[in-house]
């Protein structure tokens, strides 16, 4: 059975690298987008089983986007994982205290991605 | 996987070929004294460099980043820019 992965974050190179990492897990089906509203509505439309989202974004950051979410009947339940540069132990935390699944570090090891998405599907 | 390398590095090529614009950007930020706008230029390069093997450039915007968001003296996040700028100045001669 196929999972499906949406990997929200505003740098196309990012997105690039994400989408072609992740399809390395073959079960995995992927999706990308660029904004925070265009991942709100690509999440109540398509029913990820995870979304991987960007944490520092315009307009509305992931924090912002995972409060929506939460909000909405049709996406309360989807898991979530933040992706940032910011690692530091206290921010982890705060990530972690706002309901994510689990917090992935950006950069991350293209060849590793789908690996550590696949860890926190099961997990 | 030679597949997914070699679109890696078409990837990595972009980034330095686009670097010299970057450093364009963030120089002009500078200039501005556009503090806000210099963390955010340099958010976007601390990401993508530390992905395509540029740590050292990845490093030193994540630097700015932070001396902006800690309010450090304007002197400080200058001096990481001007670090910055020099770093990516040996990249686009590279």
């Amino acid at each position: 059975m196929s999972n499906r992965i949406l990997y929200i974050d505003d740098e196309g190179d990012i997105r690039e690298v994400a989408e072609m990492a992740l399809e390395l897990d073959s079960s995995f089906a992927v999706r990308t987008c660029g904004s925070g509203r265009e991942g709100l509505a690509a999440a109540r439309e398509w029913q990820p089983d995870l979304i991987l989202l960007d944490v520092m974004m315009p307009e509305l950051d992931g924090p912002g986007v995972l409060e929506l979410l939460r909000q909405d009947p049709a996406t309360a339940a989807i898991p979530v994982v933040f992706i940032t540069a910011r690692t530091q132990a206290h921010e982890v935390a705060r990530l972690r205290e706002l309901g994510a699944r689990g917090v992935l570090a950006k950069p991350f090891d293209a060849m590793a991605l789908a690996g550590q998405v696949r860890a926190l599907l099961d997990g | 996987m030679a597949e997914i390398d070699a679109r890696l590095a078409a990837i990595a090529e972009r980034f330095a070929a686009q670097a010299a614009e970057t450093a364009a950007e963030i120089a002009a930020a500078l200039g501005r004294e556009d503090w806000s706008e210099l963390a955010r230029l340099s958010h976007s390069l601390a990401g993508r460099a530390g992905m395509f093997g540029y740590g050292a450039i990845g490093d030193a915007a994540r630097s700015i980043e932070e001396a902006v968001d800690a309010d450090l003296a304007d002197d400080v996040t200058v001096r990481l820019t001007q670090d910055l700028l020099n770093q990516m100045a040996a990249l686009n001669r590279a």
